[in-house]
């Protein structure tokens, strides 16, 4: 720790006591939640370890094996407390909570057990039952891998007894999204389904479902451009011509290491899976570099204030003060295309294509209404994906924050005279 | 037993005043020297001098919340270790959150104004007013609990790398709030 730093600890000690006082007592609620939750999540996964067990000894005992000792010492007094906990509904004492779960991570149950942790699960659910949870559930994940016609046919919509349109990016449903909503119910709840599968698989517009797809639409978009999994990730960039350059590597504890990248014209598996590897080379982490500072540095406008980012973009004081307001939103004299061209201007096209905040709404009559800032719980998140439509325009998935919930909604774009424009809206 | 009644055994200098702390404080005490020191031999060492301070400093302070008034002490005890131990170099590594810090630092080359550690906790607290809830909550509990970042993901129910994200944004932040101030650490 250097001096600055050291100083700036000091100084963090003397935040104001009520400011210290709100996070403590936010933090010991958290607590009690997570205590809950604790319980329900190892309740699940003991349920699923003992189905595991049971079907699969052979293999995990010889995996087992090659970890020595474990399974001569640890392994029974784990196997003792899913036994105890699951079928004879004996509680796990608290100091053995932490250990618990360690070992079920170290089995690799860690991924199941956050799936069935919100899963319909009560205390009155049997080994059988959780069985069924897991089995369903692993299923539903093969299936959602496959594409959202296999992931709808899997939930029940059989394919003919529903209307979609394929667009570019994603599939257009007629089926209702309360309906798709209640069917995964019986596997987990939307929130850990977005976990596994990543954000916004789903998202509802009009009553109807969305399901939003890679491409061809044979693969569930992540809307992140940085995917995880497992340690492995890929980032996204796509290039002026439509073509997508992905990055990928691997993350071990807080590093990334850049392994190479490819490149996907149209971004599809077949693309991806035969693509050539390049290595990477100082030119391209420029690019990458010059990709996030953009974007961050953008963030951080938005984030602190959305007048700064005005100012940033060209905008006066005239321009951006208004005593008019609409709803929690200050309404400015400023035109919301002119204001999205900016944006879009001041940001490479590679930046812009990566990723893309929305900080701002517009009124009906075309103005700019200006978000409140820090304070008001609105935080926006940029997160999106831009597909090329083939016909000049784009579309982008644009993602925001507000509270606790987050949403996003797709929004089409055109690009004329150098500058980036709303299209049809 | 109620932090009013703690501090009245500490007015009466009665020693059991230490033990109703360490029963009803002591976890938070040591999570918080631990998150900063690291190793369990210098936290325990570190959770007596804070025991120690709190004697000689209840009376003549009467603080108004124990706990946070508490925390500031383990804070200082903790960090004063640190240096301590640092410069005999028994440490090897530096920790996370003080590394994730130097993101914070203002890029003046000379200094314009200089503050005491009081007056920039004024400065770092009128900024924290400026965020919201959550992220002002979630950088107390990473740079002042000096809590895991796991721990934190964990219980916001978010993505590690997504938290990581937020919260060097928010240092970026502080360092932008930090210039705009004109202050040189």
């Amino acid at each position: 720790m250097n001096e600055k730093v050291r100083v700036l600890m000091g100084g963090i000690t003397y935040i104001e006591t009520e400011l210290i006082e709100d996070a403590l007592s936010e933090n010991a609620s958290e607590k009690k939640k997570a205590a809950k939750s604790f319980l329900i999540k190892f309740l699940i996964s003991a349920a699923a370890v003992c189905f595991i067990f049971s079907v699969f000894f052979p293999f995990f005992a010889a995996n087992v094996e090659a970890v020595g000792n474990f399974t001569e010492k640890l392994m029974p007094e784990y196997y003792e407390y899913i036994r105890n906990f699951a079928i004879n509904k004996k509680e796990v004492p608290s100091q053995d909570e932490d250990k618990m779960l360690y070992y079920s991570e170290l089995f690799a149950f860690h991924d199941k057990s956050t799936a069935y942790m919100s899963a319909n699960f009560t205390d009155e659910l049997s080994p059988e039952e959780a069985e069924i949870v897991l089995m369903k559930t692993e299923d539903l994940l093969y299936s959602a891998g496959e594409g959202p016609i296999g992931f709808l046919e899997h939930l029940g919509f059989e394919k003919g007894s529903y209307a979609f349109e394929i667009q570019k990016g994603f599939i257009k449903t007629d089926i209702a999204y309360s309906k798709v909503t209640e069917r995964l119910s019986e596997y987990m709840t939307k929130e850990v389904l977005m976990g596994i599968l990543g954000e916004y698989v789903f998202s509802e517009n009009d009553l109807t479902c969305l399901l939003c797809a890679k491409g061809s639409g044979e693969r569930f978009n992540v809307l992140e451009t940085v995917q995880e999994k497992n340690g492995f990730y890929t980032s996204v960039i796509a290039s002026e011509n439509s073509t997508f350059k992905v990055y990928y590597g691997i993350t071990c504890e807080k590093d990334e290491y850049i392994l190479g990248y490819y490149y996907c014209s149209p971004y599809t598996k077949e693309n991806e899976e035969n693509a050539t590897v390049h290595e990477v080379t100082e030119e391209d982490m420029k690019e990458m570099i010059s990709v996030a500072e953009i974007f961050l540095r953008l963030c951080a406008y938005m984030h602190n204030d959305p007048f700064s980012l005005l100012e940033y973009l060209g905008y006066t004081n005239a321009d951006i003060l208004s005593n008019e307001t609409v709803g929690n939103y200050i309404k400015t004299s400023i035109d919301y295309n002119d204001f999205l061209s900016k944006m879009l201007y001041s940001m490479t096209e590679k930046a812009f294509r990566d990723r893309f905040s929305i900080v701002f709404q517009k009124d009906n009559y075309g103005k700019l209404c200006v978000l409140p800032g820090g304070g008001t719980g609105v935080d926006f998140i940029s997160v999106s994906s831009l597909y090329d439509n083939g016909d000049g325009t784009y579309t982008v998935f644009a993602c925001w924050e507000y509270g606790e919930g987050e949403y996003g909604s797709p929004l089409r774009f055109k690009k004329a005279d150098g500058h980036w424009l709303v299209d049809g809206d | 037993m109620e932090d009013r009644e703690i501090i009245r055994l500490f007015f009466h200098r009665e020693e059991s005043a230490v033990t109703q702390l360490q029963n009803k404080f002591g976890g938070f005490c040591y999570s918080i020297a631990k998150n900063i020191l690291e190793s369990v031999e210098d936290t325990e060492e570190c959770i007596w001098d804070v025991y120690l301070k709190v004697w000689n400093s209840i009376p003549p302070q009467n603080p108004d919340n124990l706990k946070v008034w508490l925390g500031k002490v383990v804070r200082n005890c903790a960090l004063n270790l640190w240096d301590k131990k640092h410069a005999k170099k028994r440490f090897s590594e530096a920790v996370v959150p003080f590394d994730e810090l130097q993101d914070c630092i203002p890029d003046f080359t000379t200094p314009e104004r200089v503050l005491e550690k009081e007056e920039l906790g004024e400065v770092i607290s009128r900024w924290l007013k400026t965020l919201n809830n959550a992220d002002r909550n979630l950088f107390i509990r990473r740079y002042w609990l000096c809590e895991p970042l796991c721990d934190i993901a964990r219980a916001n129910n978010i993505n590690e790398k997504k938290l990581a994200k937020r919260m060097y944004i928010l240092r970026k932040n502080l360092k932008i709030a930090l210039e705009r101030e004109g202050i040189c650490l």
